[in-house]
């Protein structure tokens, strides 16, 4: 499974608020060596120098169809960040496709630094699994 | 750029791209990405810590935190994915 580098992301809709992208586009490739069910303690920190408008990660180890062992396939996650938090893309099966919005809380997004979006407990990140993370940040 | 995060002697992560804690070398990527996939199976109830050695410690499973689970609706979702897919 690969993920499609060359599709082109123009802008995303979140509240009826449109975000322009086009401007910087960053790739981090994050592999961790534990199972990591979000919680407060897990926290990713990437020094961006910027807040961006969306993330989307990508489970490139994974393999569909999800199963309830493996519930994280392929492109999952996606996040649109706001003040309010990061929407988080998950519980994707296959067939259905579900997404939560988590507070991330005071001073989880900021210019730096920010968490991982928080997912239920049934969604985790596997050990051993290289996720690639995208981060968009529009024109300013 | 590579870099690996390190939290209570254990290397919890490594990311290339991103800066998640000390900076290394490709090649220590490398030797850390060859570990991880060697990564042994745990029983119920326990895992392995990766220890800043390269060598796996079978440790106990800490109890799940719930957490908030706010489901968005369809008509969320489709507006929130608008651009991406």
């Amino acid at each position: 499974m690969s993920i499609d580098t060359t599709k082109k992301v123009t802008g995303i809709t979140y509240n009826g608020v449109t975000i322009p992208l086009g401007g910087t586009t960053v790739v981090e490739r994050w592999t961790p060596t534990q199972d990591v069910i979000t919680t407060a303690s897990a926290k990713h920190t990437h020094n961006l120098g910027y807040t961006p408008d969306v993330i989307q990660i990508w489970d490139e180890t994974a393999v569909f169809p999800a199963t309830p062992e493996t519930p994280i396939s392929g492109w999952v996650l996606g996040g649109v960040v706001t003040k309010e938090g990061i929407g988080v893309r998950r519980g994707y099966n296959g067939t259905t496709l579900s997404m939560s919005y988590t507070n991330m809380g005071e001073g989880c997004i900021t210019n730096t630094q920010f968490k991982y979006p928080t997912l239920s407990s049934s969604a985790k990140y596997l050990a051993g699994h290289t996720y690639i993370i995208t981060y968009y940040k529009g024109a300013s | 750029m590579f870099s690996k995060e390190i939290k209570d002697g254990y290397v919890v992560g490594i990311s290339d791209g991103g800066n998640i804690g000390d900076q290394i070398t490709e090649s220590e990527y490398d030797e850390i990405m060859t570990a991880i996939h060697s990564r042994p199976t745990a029983t119920s109830g326990y895992t392995y810590r990766l220890k800043t050695d390269l060598t796996w410690e079978l440790c106990e499973l800490p109890a799940e935190e719930e957490t908030e689970d706010d489901e968005a609706t369809p008509e969320e979702i489709e507006e929130a994915l608008e651009g991406i897919l």
